[in-house]
């Protein structure tokens, strides 16, 4: 057989393979390409003044009039201040407690305790934004159980809704504690994954716990830890309108450390429900996550070509 | 690098097949628009064809159609389908239609129908008002069709029991868009407190009914003085949204938007509502009142609103609020859960946003307009068809007592919409065990002798504003608590005007003097 | 010496002792309301026993309860028929992705990616699927969109990273097709990624009330979250705009905060049974086995 045929050959393999993998992943494709691509088509309507009877196709354009609204507001530059700074420290502390949570989980050996564990840490995961804004009020509101252990501390004044400086606390508190138990999973399984041969070599050279945790099991943790980072990094203009909406109650005084872009866009267009508005900042944010995950996931495969996203 | 090319070119691609898909839905999204134009062009004519049968109250010769009517309401009921199928009967015999119910509850009907509308879907039906799937707006953007040819040729019974000032209230430039469901209109808040605490304390409501504003807050303070001294948890209480009608101005798109005219100002000069001294000396009393701690703000502030779980766990001393009304002490007593005594605040007044709270519109999408019109008229005529949809079956859901008084059923549970004003004229009801027998008399009355507003007809069209509507509605929404329980200070309440202003109050103020001035010329 | 060797341990435990009890007191606290006396609270104040313990809330609920047990079963369906497919889809994009020597591994993975930043918003959305797919009203549309999440197909995909190409290369001299490979070797092989993204995709399923919301308009489609979710959004609508509805609007029909509670407990009760049932899959040992094997 001559060399170029024998090329030809692996060439051929190499289209098959391609070709069933792909087969594979058809449905999904698909999925994806039908709910979607396909509407993504409507991403126009941010740069329309939507005129039902015209209908969407036929309203005229308006350039960037449907951003113009935010970003003209004196509260804008606030609302994304906010929006960022609360994303920044629940990308950073949530990861870094969860991948803590896993790590101690790991630990248990006790499969009662485990399952214990494991099973308390997901209650709050099951419960909407409004309940656990219900259940924040039922504790830290004028009749709550908290305010009323404070009056016997003799802190007979201390008014949680009022007081400004407590929130961000607060809704980083309540954040992590919603969504660690999921997050801590992921890890948790992670490091299932991870082949015991590793740990049993490094058992045998006599490292210890630490050394273990820090040259095995973090680095082999990393693809994970960095695949769940630059999706959430994605989201970065984005945020959870319930946490910010519910939980504070809409008390307007806390609108300075409460307020972000979702909320605010919320509270604008309540009255007026515009659609080519609402489209436009959503836009917006796509675009800013989308920037910011392009330039993350540069900086991911210049350190580890591995880790990247795509 | 050459990923990157990569990377790049996977990006063209994405684009060019959004552009490919785009194209394809505006083909698809064409076609759909010229069906629903040719549909519109060829309603005169059939609206002509049929035009014989219009007031019959026969099917006759009336082709089967079936209309989608959406409303709001506490939905969904248990037994609802029982009782609109019965509904279906009735309806199918007399205009030959079968009503698609559907019953939204009210958290989520602002939403669907913004999706509705906006996806062009078809419906022929729906409730429409300024508190929920907003009329003006919905008008301006073109979502509803014009009633005034097809009222008064399949609706002549039921346009003429309303006034005519009161169909003027729903045109938008000049045309009737709106079908009203006639009820109260005419608004002034009520005050209301519980009748053992007044006889205990002395209290004579009537004394102040009709009485109180912003300069005259104080005839009620000795009585409050007087409760909050023995009863340190009760407290006084009111909202900027409940009290509003109370004030001397009718604000022109809502308490929370910048612009209102003075009811006695023949010029109808706009002006911002926050910076008339009356709005002030309102925000002045409470912050006085908070002061002296008759109202319990640190208590309420978390809540958004009050609501009246806690009247009736006692810890309201007064409330001013809602709108005044024939029997409204029978339905105060039942939700504070003892007797109470009400009166009206001030004069009643007939505001364009007191008559266009209820109403149903034809959407632009419908095929059968002339059904729906004839749908309307029979529910506003047609008393015991009403009723059914209004409190359920007779003598299951509820029951007609020996005295003729409308009382619960065994079975009320399972269908209990308590939206009479939603189906149609809330005058058809049955009336409630408790009411006067005149209630809707009286009701009536109330609406006529209620002086008009000299801008009854205008209606603001919001959207060359919209962007500031939207920046000084986000601010009113910060302060606003704040001010009506008396917590904000003069500084914070002058840093509240600033924002309003940097949000762009001025220009609405000019937009709207704009829009009620070439108004006026045209009524001339 | 065993003091020393121990601290840690308990150190460890401690740990998640107090978060485990931070967990679970909210829930106590709102099962203690769901079973307490609505004005009895608003007087006392809350606190994390029944006050007046009585089951009226529950039997407000549960008056006429064939709405709630029809919405349970749509709920157990969906979840169930969903998740099972999705499982299927993603694990097998997954997979693909997973594969280093896939020649179009990077524009997938960005195909798929793209969809997690961009989407044509709501209206585009609603008009594909309620005017062009025509699946309103159908169990299909609480479905179907949710079949091939991004988020999770590429977690998944890291997880499948893990696995040692040697083992796919082996099989594949073993003169094993692609699929072989992928159904009698891959999808044991990722148990705990798929038990993660399986339980993950479950609840997803079980707590959407987004697509009931837009696209369901049957009462005999409703699922039980957005059962809970439209009467507590109706709630907040009436105490937010009362004041703008027409008078006569009786709001002791709001259901009362100890009904709301009742609710929210009906809604997450049966999740808490089946989470068990996937935990076998996140216990140490059993997961080892497999990767040895």
């Amino acid at each position: 057989m001559t060399k170029t045929a024998l090329m030809k050959q692996s060439k051929n393999k190499q289209y098959k393979k391609s070709l069933t993998l792909t087969i594979l992943a058809l449905p999904a494709i698909l999925v994806i390409f039908v709910f979607s691509y396909i509407p993504m088509a409507g991403i126009f309507i941010a740069f329309k003044n939507v005129n039902y009877e015209k209908g969407i196709f036929g309203s005229p354009w308006v350039g960037f009039d449907n951003f113009s609204y935010f970003f003209t507001s004196s509260d804008a530059w606030m609302v994304i201040r906010n929006t960022l700074g609360y994303n920044l420290v629940f990308i950073v502390l949530g990861t870094m407690l969860s991948v803590i949570f896993a790590l101690f989980l790991n630990e248990v050996i006790s499969r009662r305790f485990l399952k214990m564990y494991q099973t308390l840490f997901f209650f709050p995961y099951f419960f909407s934004w409004i309940i656990v804004a219900y259940m924040a009020f039922s504790f830290i509101g004028p009749y709550g159980t908290v305010t009323g252990w404070m009056e016997h501390l003799g802190l007979k004044s201390f008014d949680f809704y009022t007081e400004t400086w407590i929130w961000p606390f607060l809704l980083i508190f309540i954040n992590i504690w919603k969504g660690l138990g999921y997050t801590s999973i992921i890890f948790y399984a992670g490091i299932l994954g991870i082949s015991q041969e590793y740990f049993e070599a490094a058992a045998i050279d006599g490292a210890n716990k630490f050394q273990i945790i820090r040259n095995i099991t973090i680095p082999l943790l990393m693809p994970l830890i960095t695949i769940m980072t630059l999706l959430s990094i994605g989201k970065i203009f984005y945020s959870d309108f319930g946490l910010f909406f519910f939980v504070p109650r809409e008390v307007g005084q806390l609108y300075p450390v409460t307020q972000v872009i979702d909320t605010y866009v919320y509270r604008m267009l309540r009255q007026s429900g515009d659609i080519g508005m609402s489209s436009a900042v959503g836009l917006f944010q796509s675009l800013m996550g989308f920037v910011v995950v392009l330039i993350s996931n540069y900086l991911v495969r210049r350190v580890n070509e591995e880790n990247k996203l795509f | 690098m050459q990923r990157r090319t990569r990377l790049i070119r996977t990006g063209i691609m994405t684009t060019i097949l959004i552009l490919i898909f785009s194209l394809l839905l505006g083909a698809c999204g064409d076609t759909d628009k010229e069906k629903a134009g040719s549909s519109n062009a060829s309603q005169p004519a059939s609206t002509s064809n049929t035009s014989p049968s219009g007031n019959g109250n026969t099917a006759g010769d009336l082709p089967d159609v079936t209309l989608t009517w959406y409303f709001p309401g506490n939905w969904p009921q248990a037994e609802q389908d029982k009782v609109f199928s019965e509904v279906n009967k009735v309806v199918k015999q007399k205009i030959n239609a079968t009503i698609d119910f559907k019953p939204i509850s009210f958290g989520d009907y602002d939403q669907k129908m913004k999706v509705i509308i906006a996806s062009g879907e078809p419906y022929d039906l729906a409730f429409t008002s300024n508190w929920i799937n907003n009329y003006t707006q919905n008008v301006a953007k073109g979502a509803f069709l014009p009633l005034d040819d097809l009222l008064a040729q399949y609706a002549p019974k039921s346009y003429a029991a309303i006034p005519k000032n009161f169909w003027d209230a729903t045109r938008v430039n000049g045309k009737i868009y709106g079908y009203i469901n006639y009820q109260i209109s005419a608004r002034t808040p009520e005050v209301s407190t519980s009748k053992a605490l007044a006889e205990k304390y002395g209290f004579d409501i009537s004394s102040v009914g009709g009485k109180l504003s912003a300069d005259t807050m104080n005839l009620l303070e000795p009585y409050i003085q007087a409760v909050k001294k023995d009863h340190p948890e009760k407290a006084f209480i009111t909202a900027l949204t409940q009290i509003q009608d109370m004030f001397t101005f009718e604000t022109i798109s809502g308490i929370n938007i910048p612009g209102a005219v003075f009811y006695n100002d023949d010029s109808l000069k706009v002006v911002n509502q926050f910076e008339t001294d009356e709005f002030k000396k309102f925000a002045a009393v409470m912050r006085d009142w908070n002061a002296k701690g008759y109202m319990n703000s640190k208590e309420r502030i978390s809540k958004k609103q009050d609501d009246w779980a806690d009247g009736k766990a006692g810890k309201w001393i007064m409330d001013i609020g809602g709108a005044y009304k024939p029997g409204g002490d029978v339905l105060a007593s039942s939700l504070g859960g003892e007797p109470y005594v009400n009166a009206p605040t001030s004069k009643a007044h007939l505001t364009t946003n007191g008559i266009i709270a209820t109403m149903h519109a034809i959407s632009r999408t419908s095929k059968n307009p002339e059904r729906a019109m004839m749908l309307l008229e029979l529910l506003n005529t047609d008393v015991e068809l009403f009723n059914l949809l209004n409190f359920g079956i007779k003598d299951d859901h509820f029951k007609i007592n020996n005295d003729g008084y409308m009382v619960a059923g065994s079975n009320q549970q399972a269908y209990n919409p308590q939206v009479p004003w939603m189906f149609a004229s809330n005058f058809l009801a049955y009336i409630q065990e408790g009411m006067p027998k005149t209630v809707w008399e009286d009701t009536k009355k109330l609406n006529e002798t209620a002086e008009p507003s000299k801008l009854l007809g205008f209606s603001f069209d919001a959207e060359p504003v919209k962007a500031e509507i939207g920046k000084t509605s986000a601010v009113f929404d910060e302060y606003y608590r704040g001010i009506e329980l008396g917590v904000t200070s003069e500084e914070k309440y002058n840093e509240f005007l600033k924002k309003m202003n940097a949000a762009g109050a001025d220009k609405i103020l000019t937009e709207m003097q704009k829009q009620i001035d070439t108004w006026k010329a045209a009524q001339k | 010496m065993t003091l020393r060797k121990k601290l840690p341990k308990l150190l460890i435990h401690l740990m998640l002792i107090l978060f485990a009890i931070a967990c679970i007191i909210p829930l106590l606290s709102i099962i203690s309301v769901s079973l307490s006396d609505e004005t009895t609270i608003l007087k006392n104040g809350y606190s994390l026993l029944p006050q007046d313990f009585n089951f009226r809330a529950y039997a407000y609920i549960l008056y006429k309860p064939i709405q709630l047990l029809n919405a349970l079963s749509v709920s157990l369906l969906v979840s169930i028929l969903g998740t099972l497919i999705s499982l299927l889809i993603t694990a097998g994009i997954s997979y693909v992705l997973s594969r280093e020597d896939y020649k179009y591994k990077n524009k997938l993975s960005f195909y798929v990616f793209f969809t997690m930043m961009f989407n044509g918003g709501l209206v585009p959305t609603y008009m594909l699927i309620s005017n062009y797919l025509h699946l309103k009203n159908t169990i299909w549309v609480l479905i179907l969109p949710y079949l091939a999440t991004p988020w999770f197909i590429l977690i998944l995909r890291t997880f499948m990273q893990k696995i040692p190409h040697s083992i796919i290369e082996s099989c594949m001299i073993d003169g094993a097709s692609e699929f072989r490979i992928f159904f009698q070797m891959i999808l044991p092989l990722a148990k705990p990624g798929l038990a993660t993204v399986g339980l993950f995709t479950l609840l997803q399923y079980w707590n959407d009330w987004w697509l009931s919301l837009l696209y369901i308009e049957k009462e005999s489609l409703v699922p039980l979250q957005y059962m809970l979710y439209r009467m507590i959004n109706n709630i907040e609508f009436l105490t937010r705009s009362t004041n703008m509805m027409p008078p006569g609007m009786n709001n002791a029909v709001v259901p009362a905060e100890t009904a709301r509670m009742a609710m929210a407990i009906l809604a997450a009760g049966p999740m808490l049974v089946v989470f068990p049932f996937f935990q076998k899959y996140f216990v140490k040992g059993l997961t080892v086995g497999a990767v040895k094997g």
